[in-house]
């Protein structure tokens, strides 16, 4: 039990982490893209 | 059930954050296709609008602020004090702390994370900061983004309005990137001196955020 509540954080914390890096991404793109 | 309870403040922000990008995405879309219409140019799709350096500026430049909040609220907490506040510590806390009160090396529990059980040595120094440094990353790859995205969008309106395009270097001494930049800057700063101020007299009773009700106002850094 202890183990899986564990893993439900941890799944938070790199869905944020993804989220902010996969905005980066996006906007890096469409900024170096969009003429 | 159980993961919505564990985890309930990611989840609701998320939820909200993601509302009120959405929201912003169709108001920015409503914005955009009016003005290219009083300028006699082609509306745009909702993907094309949210592919879009204007959209990614108005994103961006929200971001990189609230990540520069969170970096110097973060770092200028280790040493500034207020006395009274619940975001304070207390005088004889300031500074990095003793490796005792931090659980550090010989003080580290037995379920405390691996990098805080080194003695010392740089992948400790880097955990003892990776806080402040991931803020850090978060804000300057958002302003450095918001750069990027501004300046595109700086000289598609240099462009309608028949004037030269700039390179991006010039963007960043320009004043259009410093007053977003700034403007954005301010309002957080104020949130933060605000933070730190109203919570010495006032409280919400319940919140972590707070002090306890019946807490004393000159009591620093107590919180529920």
């Amino acid at each position: 039990m202890r183990f899986y509540r564990l893993r439900s954080v941890r799944a938070m914390f790199i869905t944020y982490w993804i989220f902010i890096l996969a905005g980066f991404v996006f906007f890096f793109t469409v900024g170096i893209l969009d003429r | 059930m159980r993961f919505l309870r564990d985890n309930g403040l990611s989840i609701f922000f998320g939820f909200i954050l993601l509302a009120s990008l959405i929201g912003q995405a169709f108001a920015g879309l409503h914005q955009f296709n009016a003005e290219a219409l009083e300028h006699h140019q082609p509306t745009v799709s909702f993907w094309r609008y949210v592919s879009s350096s204007e959209f990614g500026g108005d994103v961006l430049e929200n971001w990189q602020s609230e990540f520069l909040q969170f970096t110097l609220y973060i770092l200028a907490t280790v040493w500034l004090l207020q006395r009274g506040s619940s975001e304070s510590k207390t005088a004889e806390d300031a500074g990095r702390m003793s490796d005792e009160s931090q659980l550090l090396g010989g003080y580290a529990r037995q379920n405390s994370p691996r990098r805080a059980k080194l003695t010392g040595g740089f992948r400790r120094k880097l955990y003892e900061n990776s806080l402040v440094l991931a803020m850090t990353f978060c804000f300057f790859g958002s302003w450095v983004g918001q750069s990027v995205t501004d300046w595109r969008a700086y000289n598609h309106e240099q462009l309608d309005h028949k004037q030269p395009a700039i390179s991006w270097g010039e963007y960043w001494a320009n004043s259009d990137f410093w007053d977003r930049s700034l403007q954005n800057w301010q309002s957080e700063f104020l949130a933060i001196g605000v933070m730190a101020t109203f919570t010495i007299y006032l409280r919400q009773r319940g919140s972590p955020e707070s002090k306890p009700v019946g807490a004393p106002h000159d009591a620093t850094g107590e919180s529920n």
